[in-house]
């Protein structure tokens, strides 16, 4: 072996190790966990934790919280329960946050923690479900008496001034349901001689939507279009439609942006849909109350609009959509 | 080479074995103790992590203990109204606080938003707890303090909530940097193997080298060694291989065998010397022993010499006396040849002694054969110069009278011609005799006492003198003769002038 080569091998050897010894050490480095100031914290207690409705509230709150320099605590029951509702709110009281934003899902029941919570000096707002007799400081979401009027001018649109409808509702006293129905029996009163052939209750249920829209296309053959006033009355309502074939005879104008919901809508399935803005109301309502913890005394009603999302406005609104979420990466 | 420098060389760019096993070693070695090193650390970070989260969630526990303790001190003091009991309310309420306020100091963030939300939800149920306590005390009866002491009752089960949200936050976060923690010792492994793998391939190659190295050099010396068991003394150093000790002896070993082939060569030349010195040896006792027989001859040859020559001495006188010139004349040459050759007869003697001793002889010969023969002596040399055995001439003289002149009737010519061609001296004996054949030469050349020519003087034959002669010069060709029958014979001497 020559005397260089010889020489180039023992350097090669030694750098082989040396590599292998810092990639090591490198490895044994501790890395510190970085140290997170801890910030106020604001609790946002849900209807159903899991609702990508309520994940868009989530994101909305969480994107004006890191504007304003607070955390979001996002809470709810796995599934819809006023006890545990009002539990997490006397939580969130007993653990002196900064602020509460509920959901409120019977009013009667809620009144009591929320003036309680209130004259315990905590900021309280309410999103989505108001309860108007309480001593909240804000209520942020949709008027759903309006929202039932923009559902029923959608229906005129689309098959005019004359026939029959039905409603699916998600839930017969369940407050906004009752409104969203009141509003849209109101306005198709006022504006055009359409007959509501049937109401009736899935209890937000799929499978029971489902078999409410067969029942009534049933019975009522000669209806036009089929109002649904939550979000999953809108997915039952389409599958019936596709299984009875009745696809694009019978229009369906639902709520809510269920990514089923907008899938069936560019399918042509659903017809449209009436949009609430839940990334705006978790965004407002973060708002208000960093305002009053400043001194801002911010009161009263919220009302986000509502809109109208069908085949033409898709593309769009899911950009949109995605913005959110990519802004909360 | 100079030996001193060989040595510098190897020193300078081999390395001991010793080195190399230290550097086999520290292949092998090195990486077995940082994988160990980095395994230990590895296990001890881990080993921490379980022993930071046992010793959290043993706090959490007391914590959780401690405030049902308080809680029940509390109930207990509203049921019984004991002193003791709201002291130990208190205490335990203040032990949990301790405890949150010593967790808060090193916990992640998560966890430590669960211990302000504990924090201030134990404050709010010691307000409520302590409202109750006021107006119970206040003996206002239990319609003041229901409530209170629902909230307060309520509050001590959310506060069981934040820690069991608590244990399971601690637990998600150590399990997380577990993971990572694992994650990256997985890497370190596969790293770990990747470089033992390398090290051991590395080792396996360096040994082969090695061992190749060491094998193939003992091979060359060995082999080396054969050879010079059959006597074989070349030794081809091959390759260097950089391991001091071998090249050491390597290099040893060729100076063992040249300084060996050496010594041997010298032994070779002084038994060459030592042999030629027997020759010469030998030479010079063949030549004692031929003067030895010449001598030995002479004396059975005549008797008592002594005797004679004083008779002849005598004889000499008387003639002298008679006036007898010429019997006088040849008594006085006869005792001269015989002077001569009994005095000279073991040593050398010059050329012109040699030729008195011819021309006595041919005085004597003169007058015994008159006009028979005719005699020329030419001599173009300094004979004093001439060295030569004693008695040289005389007996070729006498030959080409006894086999020359005396059987031919009508007589003939003797001539000595002596010449100098450079360092040699050629003497030509000529006679115009009867010349011989080659059997009378043969029998000339013979030396046996048998075949001895009548009527010598000396008794000494040609081959003797020629013999002589050719050992005291070392040469072959001094003597040639060459012969005619009826024309005569030539004899050549020639030999080199001794100073």
């Amino acid at each position: 072996m020559k005397r260089p080569l010889k020489y180039a091998i023992y350097y090669l050897v030694v750098f082989i190790f040396i590599v292998f010894n810092v990639v090591l050490l490198d490895n044994l480095k501790y890395e510190e966990p970085v140290e997170e100031e801890i910030k106020p914290k604001l609790v946002l207690i849900s209807h159903v934790y899991s609702n990508p409705y309520w994940q868009q509230v989530r994101l909305g709150a969480e994107k004006a919280a890191g504007e304003r320099g607070v955390i979001i605590d996002f809470q709810g029951p796995e599934s819809a329960s006023v006890e545990e509702g009002i539990r997490l709110i006397k939580m969130a009281y007993a653990a002196r946050v900064s602020g509460i934003i509920a959901y409120v899902q019977d009013e009667t029941q809620y009144n009591d923690v929320i003036d309680r919570v209130i004259e315990g000096g905590i900021p309280l707002v309410i999103v989505d479900s108001d309860a108007e007799n309480s001593k909240r400081l804000a209520y942020v979401g949709t008027d759903n008496v309006e929202a039932g009027r923009v559902g029923g001018r959608e229906v005129i649109r689309q098959i005019g001034t004359e026939g029959k409808v039905a409603i699916i509702m998600g839930g017969k006293s369940v407050k906004n349901q009752m409104e969203r129905v009141e509003g849209f029996r109101n306005y198709i009163a006022a504006n055009s001689n359409i007959v509501i052939a049937a109401v009736e209750s899935s209890d937000s249920y799929l499978l029971e939507a489902e078999l409410a829209a067969k029942k009534i296309l049933n019975q009522h053959p000669d209806v036009k279009a089929l109002f649904c006033t939550s979000a999953l009355d809108g997915l039952g309502a389409a599958k019936a439609v596709i299984s009875l074939g009745l696809v694009g005879k019978v229009k369906i104008i639902c709520f809510d942006d269920l990514p089923e919901t907008l899938d069936n809508i560019e399918k042509g399935i659903i017809t449209s849909t009436v949009v609430q803005q839940p990334y705006m109301m978790g965004y407002k309502a973060v708002n208000i109350i960093m305002d009053n913890i400043e001194g801002k005394t911010t009161k009263g009603l919220f009302i986000t609009d509502v809109l109208v999302v069908d085949k033409e406005n898709l593309d769009e609104f899911r950009k949109k959509q995605r913005e959110y979420y990519d802004e909360s990466e | 080479m100079s030996s001193e420098k060989s040595n510098g060389n190897i020193m300078m760019k081999a390395s001991s074995l010793r080195n190399r096993f230290i550097i086999f070693a520290v292949i092998i070695i090195l990486p077995i103790a940082t994988s160990n090193v980095v395994s230990l650390i590895m296990s001890n970070r881990i080993s921490n992590i379980y022993n930071i989260m046992m010793d959290k969630m043993s706090i959490t526990n007391e914590i959780k203990n401690n405030l049902n303790q308080s809680f029940s001190h509390f109930n207990q003091y509203i049921l019984t109204h004991a002193e003791e009991s709201k002291g130990l309310y208190s205490l335990h309420y203040d032990k949990v606080v301790e405890d949150i306020i010593a967790l808060q100091q090193d916990s992640d963030i998560k966890s430590q938003y669960i211990l302000r939300d504990l924090l201030n939800s134990l404050k709010s149920f010691k307000e409520a707890a302590d409202r109750t306590i006021k107006v119970y005390d206040d003996r206002l009866g239990v319609d003041g303090y229901y409530d209170e002491y629902v909230w307060a009752k309520e509050i001590v089960s959310y506060c069981n909530d934040f820690i069991s949200m608590l244990n399971d936050s601690y637990f998600d976060y150590n399990v997380s940097i577990y993971e990572g923690l694992r994650q990256k010792q997985d890497y370190i492994n596969r790293v770990l193997m990747a470089y033992i793998a390398i090290a051991l391939m590395l080792s396996a190659i360096y040994t082969l080298l090695f061992i190749g190295n060491i094998t193939g050099k003992l091979k060359e010396l060995v082999s080396a060694s054969e050879k010079v068991v059959k006597g074989d003394f070349t030794y081809h150093e091959g390759e260097r291989t950089y391991i001091y000790e071998l090249d050491i002896l390597s290099e040893a070993f060729r100076k063992m065998i040249t300084h060996i082939s050496k010594y041997i060569e010298s032994l070779q030349e002084k038994a060459e010397l030592e042999r030629r010195l027997q020759d010469e040896k030998m030479k010079l006792l063949s030549y004692e022993n031929a003067l030895k027989i010449s001598q030995l001859k002479i004396l059975q040859a005549q008797i008592n010499p002594h005797f004679l020559f004083n008779t002849l001495n005598c004889i000499s006188q008387t003639a002298f006396k008679e006036n007898a010139r010429n019997t006088e004349s040849l008594i006085r040459a006869v005792a001269g040849i015989l002077r001569y050759s009994l005095s000279m007869m073991d040593r050398n003697a010059t050329l012109e002694e040699e030729l008195n001793v011819v021309k006595q002889y041919m005085y004597i010969q003169k007058i015994r054969y008159e006009d028979r023969f005719e005699f020329n002596l030419r001599v173009d040399i300094d004979p004093k110069k001439v060295v030569v055995p004693a008695m040289t001439l005389q007996p070729f003289v006498e030959n080409a009278f006894i086999h020359g002149i005396e059987p031919k009737e009508e007589g003939g010519v003797i001539n000595i011609e002596i010449t100098e061609q450079g360092d040699l001296c050629t003497i030509l004996i000529e006679d115009t005799g009867c010349g011989m054949d080659e059997d009378m030469l043969k029998e000339i050349m013979s030396d046996s006492p048998e075949l001895r020519p009548m009527g010598h003087t000396t008794g000494l034959g040609i081959r003797s003198v020629v013999q002589r002669l050719k050992l005291m010069y070392g040469r072959d060709d001094i003597f040639s003769i060459e012969s005619q029958k009826g024309f005569g014979t030539r004899v050549y001497l020639k030999f080199p002038v001794k100073e």
